[in-house]
């Protein structure tokens, strides 16, 4: 016999409702977290505040309500001081803040429940603008759950309490809380499957609203909340010292994600150019100070891109050229301004191209700054070959590459003397020309040949390790130097900042690269995930001609100009792991939630055509092919066997279908019994009658006396006694027959 | 279906009031075509949640942003769920509404609606029912204030306590449904409708000297007729005799019934005969005042055994045996109109005849022979 539990008294869910209010603003806090330092401390008060209030509850309905007016009043200095001190935004999030707090602890009408709710969401949405991340999609789901749990418990006490809920006395309704264990033993499992369907629903009929929701491109999109949330994941800037690409190899998070379609084969070890450094000083490169600031004040944009590379299309539509592959990106926020590519390409498709500057003369793409938020962008007809195409020095907008002058305090070239730069110290340029020419022998040779033969130097005279300790200064000062000339071991900037000094002694002018070198490819999803520990330094020699190529000095990598291993994708092995899959997950939201634009749109409405298409087509092929098949087994010669295979399948069919009339339910009725409340007997005397009562009640004729018989018997098994019965089997076929 | 044959005998409204569920076909077309009366509005909660979801759609337009796309999609998904948990919350609720037998101006009668759940697997959660008294345009909002399990009935009160003699109408305006999140509702039609009989509130009034015998003014009274005093005969049995008066041996004796005559049954029997004509009561106050006088003095008279018969001008005379007959005097005492033009020219002098007459313009005699008895 089913226990029946007491249902729950108006106060009991009163309490109920205030708990489930509590952990909606409890969940929407938690999101401020993901904000860094951005109002923690507001996040962290509400936080604690709300936790003790849940776990005290009864001390909290004790305070008197001057407390909250008190609050309240607070809120309005609270909030004044944060306008005038900070920018708008945060602001904004720390009077949501307290508004939250203020309304979590303190909700007794249907309209504040309906405050609580939308501030939450509006806290939630503002956080969810600023990071875009995982974390704010789980939230988002426990944040909508909890909401239609607390409105519908709203409702539910608004009709209980016969619509006085908002008379309800707190302060009694606390006193008989005797614990939230308590209160959950009251809870019924059909309750709680309610919910959860209505949840599921909820979820699934967001999920269709949020994929058919018509988007439209906008021309001059809004930036709201475009802000700095989080603080710099990397260290990949404008100017990078020994060691610091180094030491962000130390961080295993992933720090960037590329997904690639429509090519069938990929590089083997891919190389994501992040940026080019030119000037070198003591160990120290950077951009030098003229293209440094030709980048940052926003000289040139993605429209005057044509000036330097013709054949290629910046734009924030993808283009309709099927044929292309295409290679989206998703930068983690804080990894860097400059946004990573891999070689050259066709197009660059960022939906806010007016935040995005060129660097031509570094093959570099930088936003305004740090992005605090997943950045994403699509490269189309991306070559992966080594060389980088180089703007001639004629088509640089001279009024922006104007000359800084040498100072004493930064004594660097400028752009692009700058690619010849060489420490200041003679003895180091001394040792650097006899390294120069033990390489080449004195012989004169080209860039490539040079590279290659420096390359090789470096690996027989040293070998790679993570850290490395250099010898005291004698002499010379120079890091780099000092460590050409010991036998140390040494990590990549090592050797790619000694090739640079290398090739621009010999009179190569050449460039060092930092970004990521190969990353795993997820099984899963089917993307790339480029790890901080991927972090890498490379250089790049200028070919004397047209382009500048790869050099990769580091050990156990290609050679100069070696042919470019590419693999196809099928063929990639990859992670799969759990690791890898909850970082599959991370990108699954942002393929299909972030980045869902008018274009996936489309391409999801005709995926979903296609597929019902290929359904259709499939399910037609079988039945020809079935047909068919049956077909030429009737007209093929027959056997006797074949005539005695036929005769018993026909027999078994019979019987069957004898055995199933004998049946008082039918199979289907049989198979469905198991997931029906009831006795099956009685549910279908109940149909049968139904049906008669419906369509022959009126009916006339000789056998109306049989037929009340029928029914009789029909009654007797749909509401009578079960030892009262006839047979069931017997009773069903003569209904089939007279009714 | 679980419910039973017995309970088909009410008269039951609502959407699954039928006695055959509708095809689903259909109340899927009544999703987008609801019938007439019923209507799907927002509450303020739901007109606020569409401003916003408004507001956030403008600004996800104006931003692309994905994230408030979604949080638009959030807002949609909960309306929609607004509207069909509510429809779908209704759609198996039937109700009917009962009354009490009586009602009397000034005392507490019981207007109740009893709602069904005719769904076999779900319950049924937070109906409002707003109904009221049509003539008297009082009006009362029942909830539903526990879940309905699947075949369970509930009952909802409304005490009502009239304020005004009249033939009320009680009526569901109307049912709503506002579950689950109180964003939209859904309007029914209530449908139903039950008369009731709103009696003349019980009035003081002031006994007089009694001439000759009969009508206990002493204080003494009897509830029932001919069951008290010497035995002082037989005779045959009428309508409305009380069982144990029959003298049961006499009768089967005689081969017809035959009941005991008491010496009570005959003191003196009055009659009451109430004329409503306009020119007798210019005032209305006055007529109801002499309404309550009326069904005072019957009361009282037929607890003493001596009320006979009941009349009101124009109308027909009602022999007072049992409670119901009284009842039905009284019920007849509340539709009293006030302001009729009687056109029966009757000679109510008759004997031991109680008639109701205006005394000073504000008080009301009853005068029996001439003689005024009692005066309210």
């Amino acid at each position: 016999m089913e226990r029946r539990l007491p249902k729950l008294s108006v106060n009991a869910l009163y309490r109920l409702k205030w708990l489930v209010g509590a952990l909606m603003a409890f969940v929407s806090m938690t999101a401020l977290l993901n904000l860094g330092s951005l109002s923690r401390v507001p996040a962290v008060i509400g936080i604690f505040a709300i936790g003790a209030c849940i776990f005290f509850p009864k001390q909290y309905s004790s305070t008197p309500p001057i407390v909250w007016k008190v609050f309240a009043f607070i809120i309005v200095p609270l909030v004044s001081i944060d306008v005038l001190a900070r920018e708008t935004i945060p602001a904004l999030l720390n009077l949501n803040t307290w508004l939250v707090i203020y309304r979590a602890l303190n909700h007794q009408k249907r309209r504040e429940e309906m405050q609580l709710v939308l501030l939450c969401l509006f806290l939630l949405v503002m956080t969810g603008m600023l990071t875009a991340s995982l974390v704010f999609g789980l939230q988002l789901l426990f944040f909508s759950g909890l909401a239609i749990g607390f409105l519908t418990a709203g409702t539910i006490l608004d009709s209980k309490s016969g619509g006085r809920s908002e008379e309800i006395d707190a302060y009694n309704a606390w006193q008989k809380h005797k614990g939230w264990f308590h209160l959950a033993r009251s809870s019924r499992y059909r309750n709680l499957a309610i919910g959860s369907a209505m949840f599921t629903a909820l979820i699934g009929i967001a999920g269709v609203a949020f994929l058919f929701i018509p988007r439209v491109e906008i021309q001059n999109k809004v930036n709201l909340f475009n802000m700095k949330a989080a603080s710099s994941q990397t260290g990949f800037s404008e100017s990078v010292n020994l060691g610091e690409v180094t030491n962000i190899k130390n961080d295993t998070r992933v720090a960037l994600r590329v997904d690639v379609s429509g090519e069938q084969m990929v590089p083997a070890t891919p190389y994501w150019r992040i940026l080019a450094l030119d000037s070198y000083n003591n160990g120290s490169f950077s951009i030098s100070p003229n293209l440094k600031e030709s980048l940052n004040d926003r000289g040139t944009t993605p429209y005057m891109a044509v000036r330097y590379w013709s054949d290629r299309r910046f734009s924030d539509m993808p283009s309709r050229d099927e044929t292309r592959d295409r290679w989206t990106f998703f930068v983690e926020p804080g990894v860097s301004k400059f946004l990573p590519v891999l070689g050259s390409f066709k197009q660059f498709t960022f939906a806010n191209l007016n935040e995005l500057s060129i660097g031509p003369q570094l093959h570099a793409f930088s936003l305004r700054e740090t992005p605090s938020k997943m950045v994403s962008y699509q490269l189309e007809g991306v070559d992966f070959n080594s060389n980088i195409p180089d703007v001639p020095a004629d088509r640089f907008n001279e009024t922006r590459m104007r000359r800084i002058s040498q100072t004493e305090e930064f004594p660097s070239y400028s752009y692009p003397e700058s690619l010849l730069g060489l420490p200041n110290d003679k003895a180091a340029k001394e040792y650097l020309d006899i390294i120069v020419q033990k390489i080449t022998g004195g012989v004169p040779m080209d860039a490539v040949a040079f590279a290659t033969r420096a390359t090789q130097y470096l690996s027989e005279s040293h070998n790679y390790s993570m850290s490395v300790n250099l010898p005291e200064a004698s002499g010379i000062n120079d890091p780099v130097v000092r460590w050409l000339q010991s036998d140390l071991d040494g990590h990549c900037e090592f050797f790619a900042s000694s090739l640079i000094l290398l090739s621009r002694a010999a009179g190569f002018p050449s460039r060092v690269v930092i970004g990521y070198k190969g990353g795993a490819w997820n099984a899963f999803e089917k993307y790339y995930m480029v790890r901080n520990s991927d972090a890498h330094a490379w250089c790049e020699v200028f070919d004397g001609k047209d382009s500048w190529f790869r050099v990769d000095p580091t050990p156990g990598s290609d050679l100069p100009m070696a042919p470019q291993t590419t693999v196809p994708i099928e063929a990639q092995m990859g992670e799969s792991d759990t690791l890898a899959y909850v970082d599959s997950l991370r990108m699954l939201w942002y393929r299909r939630i972030v980045n869902f634009d008018e274009q996936a749109q489309k391409e999801f409405a005709i995926l979903m055509k296609d597929f019902f298409l290929a359904y259709i087509q499939v399910a037609e092929e079988w039945a020809i092919s079935a047909a068919k098949e049956v077909y030429s087994w009737i007209v093929a010669p027959w056997s006797t066997k074949k005539f005695i295979y036929s005769m018993t399948s026909l027999v078994v069919a019979i019987l069957v279908l004898l055995f199933q009339r004998k049946l008082a339910l039918n199979y289907r009725e049989l198979f469905l019994a198991t997931f029906r409340r009831g006795d099956p007997i009685r549910r279908k005397a109940s149909k049968v009658l139904k049906k008669y009562e419906t369509k022959h009640r009126d009916r006339t004729d000789d056998a109306k006396g049989k037929r009340e018989s029928v029914i009789q018997d029909l009654k007797r098994l749909r509401f009578g006694r079960r030892d009262s019965w006839s047979n069931p089997r017997i009773v069903f076929k003569e209904a089939r027959r007279w009714l | 279906m679980s419910i039973s044959a017995s309970k088909d005998q009410f008269m039951w409204r609502g959407p699954a009031s039928g006695r055959t569920p509708k095809p689903f076909s259909v109340k899927l077309k009544e999703i987008f075509i609801p019938p007439k009366g019923e209507k799907v509005l927002p509450t303020a909660s739901g007109m606020m949640l569409i401003l916003i979801g408004l507001c956030l759609g403008l600004a996800a337009y104006n931003t692309e942003n994905n994230i408030l796309f979604a949080a638009l999609s959030l807002l949609i998904a909960t309306i929609i769920m607004s509207g069909f948990f509510c429809w779908s919350n209704i759609i198996s609720a039937r109700w009917r509404l009962e009354a009490s037998s009586t009602f009397r101006v000034g005392e507490d009668g019981e207007v109740a609606v009893v709602v069904e759940n005719a769904r076999q697997r779900f319950p049924l959660f937070c109906l409002l029912f707003h109904l009221g008294d049509e003539t008297s345009h009082e009006v009362s909002d029942l909830y539903l204030t526990e879940s309905v399990a699947p075949g369970e009935s509930s009952r909802l009160v409304w005490r009502h306590r009239p304020k005004k003699r009249c033939v009320a109408r009680f009526r569901i305006f109307e049912t709503t449904s506002s579950f689950p999140f109180g964003f939209l509702r859904k309007h029914v039609l209530g449908e139903c409708e039950v008369k009731a009989r709103i009696w003349p509130a019980r009035t003081d009034y002031q006994r007089l000297k009694m001439i000759g015998t009969g009508f206990g003014w002493q204080g003494a009274s009897t509830k029932t007729k001919g069951s008290t005093g010497e035995l002082i005969g037989l005779r045959q049995y009428a309508k409305g005799d009380a069982p144990r008066s029959i003298h049961w041996k006499v009768s089967a004796r005689q081969g017809t019934l035959v009941v005991k005559q008491h010496a009570a049954e005959s003191q003196a029997r009055y009659s009451l005969v109430v004329n409503p004509s306009r020119y007798l009561w210019p005032k209305e106050d006055v007529f109801e005042k002499m309404c309550s006088f009326v069904a005072s003095l019957a009361e009282d008279l037929f607890l003493a055994g001596d009320l006979d018969h009941c009349r009101i001008v124009g109308g027909a005379s009602i022999k007072i045996s049992r409670v119901a007959d009284l009842s039905s005097f009284l019920d007849e005492v509340s539709a009293l109109v006030w302001g009729r033009e009687s056109s029966d020219i009757e000679n109510l002098v008759q004997s031991n005849c109680v008639v109701f007459s205006p005394l000073d313009g504000k008080s009301v005699g009853a005068i029996v022979n001439g003689t005024t008895i009692a005066k309210a």
